[in-house]
């Protein structure tokens, strides 16, 4: 009986660590989700930035000077 | 002022106030906006929500922002919002704030009345604004919504508390203090809606307007006024992604645009405005079904997943700039309450780098250390995101009589503040100082400032940086909780991943940015290798060709 009863506990213990293990692993797996979410998020006011300093930016200052604008473009095709 | 805490209990039907908040017996958690007036004025009104539950009624704190100014008489009254039976009245009483004799004046130094908004903010509401100011404020909105329309190109309605004036009441509403235009945008990704405001933001400054940008969605013409004072006339965006319409600042929902556009009009104190098609679907939108209500406390329910998508597509780079602001402002002149003389570490700076070279103050506050680089002959660029902190630097410059000093704002989370700066130091080298500053930043406003030093530090000029470290048992540097310890070896890993190098590090007693004692602040200078021959080439033609 004593047995019986220690076997009950014990499996009780394992369901309960087995139960308690999986909902942190879910907790954490969503936190580290909803942290890339916004990291993703962030991403379209940097896209919006970057896009906004080469056209307005470093174009215009480029293209003042075409041979330049020319050297500086084939360097960047190269270098990609 | 007396120190008091925040009354608890009242007698039956009563209100107790002192000088730290009042407490209204018979009102609830539950209770519609409770009005305040301070000799028959508007000041302020809150929700059973905003108080806080007691035994038989409700206790709340007088506003930080209305506090220095209770000192004095005058007649409290409170009522409830008007119904078909007028107000509830809670109470209508003389009584002492502190020790002063005179009346209250809640009001600016030209006497101007101020109220305080929903926010917590000082304002003036239109209930204190004369009919010609008033006037003045209709006919800008005006003005901006055709350069919206005509100059800009986008759909420009009125909205938020002016539409809901003009439909529910043909005028201003009392309380409110501003006025609110919108505009739809065609684009559904944000980082297309954001470029849209840039280019809006350019259009609008073209006019010499000024304009700030509050987000990435949404932008604030400051409005001069006839008698002195500007109004603000906030610009917000709307636009659908996902199947959710959202409108800035904080709402997304279901809301048919077919509701929206073409744009009708709808009349606000005898002046005409674009409005959505049918105003009445975009009122509820915005305040719910009960919009016919007035209800001078409303405080629109905020879906946390919408401001979740919103702050992570739009926001990010006005992390506490109203308390900056706040902060800064009077700080310049000889009654200002913080240190205004150079402070040790620029002098501990000054002795290390070149006579008469350039030095950029990044986070530069009040000014201080900006002029006593200055006054020993460097050449300074003095920057800070926060706009107060130009006003002040060029304050503390008249008042020191110095010279070569630039002011330009630069917010270091705004990768285009960043881009431009490096594409300005590249061509004029300049040491990059920066005293309490990385405590202030967080993780994008760092690699920011270390893709800036990559960029620029590269002929011999150092990044020079003092910051609060951890220690245990230390309290928060001052301004807390502005400012946070920094962990040197988590800066130097953020240094070393753009390429930099810590070349000195002394953690030792020291101060704070006030100048108060404190157990372990950093002092460190930052270098990165100088560029090779090639590039430094590549960069005096590119120095010659622009």
């Amino acid at each position: 009986m004593a047995d019986a009863k220690s076997g009950m506990r014990d499996l009780a213990r394992r369901v309960r660590d087995k139960v308690g293990g999986r909902d942190s692993g879910l907790r954490a797996r969503v936190e580290r989700l909803e942290k890339e979410l916004e990291a993703d998020r962030q991403l379209h006011r940097k896209i919006a930035e970057l896009s906004d300093v080469v056209t307005e930016l470093l174009i215009p200052i480029q293209d003042r000077d075409e041979a330049r604008v020319n050297e500086v473009l084939s360097t960047y095709r190269k270098s990609i | 002022m007396t120190q008091s805490a925040v009354p608890t209990r009242a007698s039956a039907g009563r209100v107790a106030i002192n000088d730290a908040g009042l407490f209204v017996a018979g009102a609830t958690a539950e209770s519609p906006a409770i009005l305040v007036h301070f000799d028959d004025r508007h000041i302020w009104s809150f929700t059973g929500a905003d108080a806080r539950p007691g035994r038989g009624g409700i206790s709340i704190a007088w506003p930080a922002v209305l506090l220095p100014y209770l000192d004095g008489r005058t007649r409290v009254r409170l009522t409830g919002p008007d119904g078909p039976d007028g107000a509830v009245v809670y109470c209508d009483e003389e009584h002492r704030f502190g020790s002063g004799e005179g009346r209250i004046r809640f009001a600016d130094e030209a006497g101007h009345p101020y109220a305080v908004d929903r926010m917590g903010h000082l304002t003036r509401s239109f209930e204190a604004t004369s009919a010609d100011i008033k006037r003045e404020i209709l006919e800008g909105t005006q003005v901006v919504l055709r350069e919206l329309r005509e100059r800009c190109g986008v759909e420009a309605f009125l909205s938020y508390g002016a539409l809901l004036g003009a439909v529910r009441e043909g005028g201003m509403i009392g309380h409110d203090s501003d006025t609110d235009v919108c505009y739809f945008s065609h684009h559904t990704a944000p980082a297309d809606i954001i470029l849209e405001t840039y280019r809006i933001e350019r259009e609008l400054k073209g006019l010499g307007w000024d304009v700030l940008r509050m987000s990435g969605g949404d932008l604030k013409v400051i409005w001069p006024l006839s008698d002195g004072r500007n109004c603000h006339i906030d610009i917000f965006s709307s636009f659908v992604t996902g199947g959710v319409f959202y409108m800035l600042g904080e709402h997304g929902g279901r809301f048919d645009v077919a509701d929206l556009l073409p744009l009708g009009t709808v009349t606000l104190d005898g002046h005409e405005f674009p409005a959505p098609r049918h105003p009445e679907a975009l009122l509820v939108y915005l305040y719910g079904e009960s919009w016919r209500i007035p209800d001078p406390g409303f405080k629109p329910h905020i879906d946390p997943v919408v401001m979740s998508r919103l702050d992570g597509w739009l926001r990010g780079f006005r992390y506490q700039m109203g308390d900056w602001t706040a902060l800064l402002r009077g700080t310049a002149g000889p009654s200002s309450p913080v240190p205004t003389a150079g402070s040790d570490f620029a002098a501990w700076v000054a002795g290390q780098v070149e006579p008469g070279s350039a030095v950029l103050d990044l986070g530069a506050g009040n000014g201080r250390d900006s002029v006593y680089f200055a006054e020993r002959g460097h050449r300074v660029l003095s920057s800070d995101y926060s706009r107060r902190s130009a006003v002040e630097v060029h304050a503390a410059i008249r008042a020191a009589g110095v010279r070569r000093v630039r002011v330009r704002q630069v917010i270091l989370n705004e990768t285009r503040h960043v881009y431009r700066l490096i594409a300005v130091l590249s061509r004029r080298p300049h040491h990059i100082y920066a005293r309490q500053l990385v405590g202030c930043l967080d993780e994008a406003g760092r690699d920011n400032l270390f893709r800036l030093g990559s960029a620029t530090l590269r002929g011999g000029e150092s990044m020079w940086l003092e910051f609060a470290v951890p220690r245990l048992g230390a309290r928060a540097p001052e301004p807390a909780p502005l400012v946070r310890r920094v962990d040197p070896d988590v800066l130097a890993a953020e240094i070393a991943a753009h390429g930099g190098r810590v070349d000195h590090l002394e953690v030792a007693r020291g101060v704070d940015m006030f100048d108060n004692p404190d157990p372990a602040v950093a002092r460190m200078r930052v270098t990165w290798p100088a560029a090779s021959p090639a590039a430094r080439r590549g960069r005096a033609e590119m120095e010659e060709s622009v």
